[in-house]
């Protein structure tokens, strides 16, 4: 009885918050659900029950491939925020405060900078005429300049960029949480800084790495407008398309079973993560 | 779809759609409920030049005379986002009085009933006006043409047809325009089939060819120029009044008519339905048709469809459209083939991207 | 032949020095404890030992080789953490076979060895639990299991009782005493607590500002302190400082605020200040007010605090200074009958006094 008031109670407290997002996410998902089984003809919209949309998003050939190509470049570009941002986390873990800091501001300093000028800055740098691909002219390393943007690697390069602070804190908040104790006891029964990692600091950062991987992977799999200038449009993602399908089309129709379509990818990772904290805990 | 019972149902389902859309944009939203006061006009401005010239010439001379209240919403890109109008009619009213609309967005906005009838009567200034650039829906302004813009330190000699852009003595450094897809897929037909239509597996197998020449496809004007700029490309499809802007800045760029033919398009400038100041937005249409904000125009870089302008002979060759002999290679576009080919087209393109 | 050698190890962070030229040497399975308040530097010690510290000069030695410049997985040591560090998400067994995993050492043996170090410590009936689901008692155990399943030259132990209530940490000493003992494993252990280290270890390093203040078997810690630092760290309540008035053939007169006491003590030189200490349980008591010719000494009971098995009383003495006494509470303990402000008269005897 006290118990139950006791939860309830504790309920109670998220009420603002589960207002808030019934109103800006609930009410909107469910509207998407409804439109997304409206017809679309003749630029014209009707509702009812009509099973169009899923049959184009499914059988038209270029939504699913767009579809895994969209999977396919956020876990590119999840990889290389673990392979990057794992060595920045240990390296903070590692820092002095005053260094830690600076580090911080150095991975989060591009979530303060506009995407235009961040994107201006890159051609700068990638470009045919860029920084590099000057300087390896110069030096004879090259005769022709390198494609280092408009292609997948240029919007990878410039995601991982932004996104790496989303990898970083999590893996560092949880490196923060493993007792040094347990590492140096580890080297002490003989074992190798490399298996020191593997065998002791890697599995208990495990929920900080799928927190970070969680956040990037969704983050990638909404991103929009990087690739639209990373990639010179070259490089497609569903959110380009589902745009597309909004701003030129006007098809508010099929835009929501898309939209759905990558919810419900967004939700599985959500899941797939859950499990993997889960097994994390347990060993 | 003709008329189905339950109607109620549909149109609540409508009006909670749109206001789910108006919802996902928490600015228009609260800009499409502000006071309504009939001094006030709400439009819509571009960014960069064409936006400052907006301004200027056709924005502020207007408040001035009639002593009201512009208030302004800043577009990315070139279009009107008609899909978020639409749902802001349906939930009540549209965040503007005015809308420009691209040909095809016309169609739509015709079909779904988004802007408003103007009678001839209402715009004096329609008689200093060529009938064609006269809709139901309000005047044609804005007369631009889509030809071929290049590097004149690059390209040599200067191109006189679409098919230089597939020349391989510019591997990877032409650009296609992105945004608008249906121009380029004409484009590429007018070059090799000589006619706008069918786009088929051959027009992309034109594309399939051009693959090796291209950097990137561009989905803003302002991309294109920043293309010019860095360097990246030598020449792409582009609308002369951004070549006549970075010309005027030093660039080496030049516009030319390819023999093939070229497009012509427009804007036309109508009321949204359900708009809260019908009358002086028509004031205001009234206004920008007039001699002087047409003269304007001219001198910006782009055509105009009033009669009474005269132009300089620079002035002639910078708008294109003025000299009848290039305006007899534009092009008719089919705009209601546009509009209802847009997603079959689309995937096509998609397809043809991810290949 | 010994286990364990420090050769004049110093460590120093930027300008402050935590251990400051330190010798020692640990061998034939004895177990040393490392006694000082924090800071003193004997964490840092052990860490040196451990490998997880690099000493800023000197050597250290383990099984007579140079590891000085070896990092901690090629020392052979065992290492027991003040709060366990077991590894979380690994259950009991896999705790306990870690260091015979890092060895590649087989399964089936690693099994059997790992069962064995288990019932070593009576944890085997708990050897799938994880090590969020035990005592801290238990925890204890498996790190202790985890640190010898290796067989390591030397167990290095950093205050593992710290963590446990009281009742539990004497019965754990004990415990890790007679594991100790009957694997002969010499020892190395770092602790605060000055009752820790006499019941437990053979020897003791008192340690003070990173430097050895005292070497000595408990006994002659507790009972013969070289310093006026190891007396007060070892409990010692009553310590002054003197002037030597005379020194005669095995007695030594000495002054406290006036007062004279005599002493038994040697090395005192007359006329030098020496610091005095007085062993609490060793003073007398007289009852009625001393003569003037008596050795006894005025005093004023100021506090009485009963403690169970020991009754302490601190005395106002007319000299001026106060005094604590101590007397094991038996039915014949004159401090059970003493109250707050009874004049009574005391006696120091002069083996109850130490000079410094």
């Amino acid at each position: 009885m006290t118990e139950a008031n006791e939860n309830f109670r504790a309920w109670w407290l998220l009420s603002p918050t589960l207002l808030l997002y019934s109103l800006t996410f609930l009410l909107p998902v469910c509207l998407l659900v409804v439109m997304s089984f409206a017809k679309f003809e003749n630029s014209v919209t009707s509702f009812g029950f009509y099973l169009d949309n899923y049959r184009k998003v499914f059988g038209d050939g270029i939504t699913i491939l767009i579809f895994w190509r969209t999977v396919k470049l956020s876990i590119y570009i999840t990889v290389a925020c673990v392979l990057l941002g794992f060595p920045v986390a240990m390296v903070m873990r590692r820092a002095s405060p005053r260094g830690r800091l600076w580090l911080l501001f150095f991975i989060v300093s591009p979530l303060l900078t506009s995407i235009i000028v961040r994107n201006v800055a890159w051609v700068l740098i990638l470009g045919r005429s860029g920084i590099i691909n000057d300087t390896l002219r110069e030096w004879g390393l090259i005769a022709a300049p390198l494609p280092l943007m408009y292609n997948t690697f240029g919007v990878v390069l410039a995601v991982v960029h932004v996104y790496l602070s989303f990898m970083v804190l999590p893996i560092y908040g949880a490196l923060q949480a493993i007792n040094p104790s347990t590492e140096e006891a580890a080297a002490s029964l003989g074992a190798s800084p490399l298996r020191v990692f593997w065998f002791v600091t890697l599995p208990q950062s495990l929920p900080g790495l799928a927190a970070g991987c969680t956040l990037v992977f969704i983050l990638s799999m909404g991103v929009y407008l990087t690739p639209v200038i990373m990639g010179g449009n070259f490089v497609l993602t569903l959110p380009m398309l589902i745009t597309d399908v909004v701003r030129n089309q006007y098809n508010w129709p099929a835009a929501s079973a898309m939209s759905l379509m990558l919810l419900a990818a967004i939700g599985a990772m959500v899941l797939a993560s859950t499990a993997v904290r889960r097994f994390g805990r347990q060993g | 779809m003709k008329d189905q019972p339950g109607i109620s149902r549909r149109n609540a389902l409508k009006t909670a759609t749109a206001a789910a859309g108006a919802m996902a944009t928490p600015y228009f939203f609260v800009k499409a409920h502000a006071a309504s006061d009939p001094k006030v006009l709400r439009l819509y401005n571009f960014d960069g030049t064409l936006g400052d010239f907006y301004t200027e010439h056709w924005y502020n001379p207007f408040q001035e005379k009639f002593d009201l209240k512009l208030e302004f919403i800043r577009l990315k890109g070139s279009r009107v986002p008609l899909e978020k109008v639409q749902a802001q009619i349906g939930a009540g009213q549209p965040e503007t009085d005015l809308f420009p609309l691209h040909p095809d967005q016309l169609i739509f906005a015709k079909r779904n009933n988004l802007a408003m009838e103007i009678p001839r009567s209402a715009i004096p200034e329609y008689d200093n006006v060529y009938d064609e650039f006269i809709t139901d829906y309000g005047p044609c302004l804005v007369l631009w043409s889509y030809g071929l813009a290049y590097n004149t330190e690059a390209v040599s000699p200067a191109p006189t047809s679409w098919k230089a852009l597939w020349d391989p003595a510019y591997a990877g450094r032409v650009a296609l325009n992105e945004a608008l897809k249906d121009q380029t897929l004409q484009m590429v037909n007018l070059a090799f089939k000589g006619q706008l239509y069918p786009v088929d597996d051959a027009t992309f197998s034109h594309l399939t060819d051009i693959r090796p020449n291209l950097v990137a496809l561009w989905s803003s004007g302002a991309d294109a120029e920043q293309l010019f700029r860095n360097d990246e490309i030598v020449m792409t499809p582009f609308w002369n009044g951004r070549v006549t802007k970075l010309k005027s800045e030093g660039l080496p760029l030049e516009f030319v008519v390819p023999d093939e033919g070229f497009f012509v398009r427009c804007s036309v400038y109508g009321i949204p339905r359900n708009a809260r100041n019908p009358e002086v937005a028509m004031e205001w249409l009234n206004f920008v048709c007039g001699h002087d904000p047409q003269k304007r125009m001219v001198e910006f870089g782009y055509g105009t469809p009033n009669k009474m302008v005269e132009h300089t002979p620079e002035q002639a060759k910078a708008v294109i459209v003025a000299d009848p002999e290039v305006v007899k290679k534009a092009v008719a576009e089919d705009f209601t083939r546009i509009l209802d080919n847009n997603a079959a087209w689309t995937d096509m393109w998609n397809k043809w991207k991810a290949s | 032949m010994s286990d364990v050698e420090i050769q004049s190890a110093v460590k120093k962070y930027g300008r402050f020095t935590a251990v400051d030229s330190l010798d020692l040497t640990v061998g034939g399975g004895e177990f040393v404890t490392l006694l000082g308040p924090s800071g003193c530097g004997k964490t840092t010690t052990l860490r040196m030992v451990g490998g997880f510290v690099r000493p800023t000069s000197g050597r250290i030695r383990i099984s007579d080789i140079d590891v000085t410049d070896k990092p901690p997985q090629k020392r052979k040591v065992g290492f027991v953490f003040q709060n366990y560090a077991l590894f979380p998400h690994m259950d009991v067994a896999r705790n306990v076979g870690f260091g015979l995993r890092m060895a590649n050492c087989e399964k089936s043996l690693r099994e059997q060895r790992v069962s064995e170090a288990l019932s070593m410590v009576r944890m085997d009936h708990l050897a799938d639990r994880m090590p969020s689901q035990l005592s801290g008692g238990q925890q204890q155990r498996v790190a202790l299991a985890r640190a010898l399943i290796v067989q390591p030259s030397v167990l290095l132990l950093d205050e593992p009782f710290g963590a446990l209530d009281k009742q539990l940490r004497d019965h754990m000493r004990v415990e890790l005493r007679d594991l100790q003992k009957s694997l002969g494993i010499s020892t190395l252990f770092v602790t605060h607590d000055q009752d820790e280290a006499l019941s437990m270890s053979d020897r003791i390093v008192v340690m003070s500002e990173g430097k050895a203040a005292q070497l000595g078997s408990p006994s002659e810690i507790y009972e013969s302190p070289n310093s006026r630092f190891v007396a007060e760290f070892m409990g010692h309540s009553n310590i002054f400082d003197c002037l030597v008035e005379d020194v005669s053939e095995g007695l030594t007169r000495i002054s406290i605020k006036g007062a004279s006491i005599f002493a038994r003590s040697p090395g005192a030189r007359k006329g030098s200040t020496m610091t005095a200490m007085i062993r609490p349980e060793n003073i007398e008591f007289a009852e009625s007010t001393p003569g003037p010719d008596s050795s006894a000494i005025a005093a004023s009971v100021a506090g009485k605090e009963y403690l169970g098995s020991i009754v302490q009383v601190s005395l106002e003495l007319e000299a001026g200074f106060s005094l604590v006494a101590r007397q094991t509470n038996s039915e014949s303990a004159t401090t059970r009958r003493l109250e707050t402000g009874q004049n009574v008269a005391v006696r120091i005897p002069p083996e109850a006094v130490r000079l410094l």
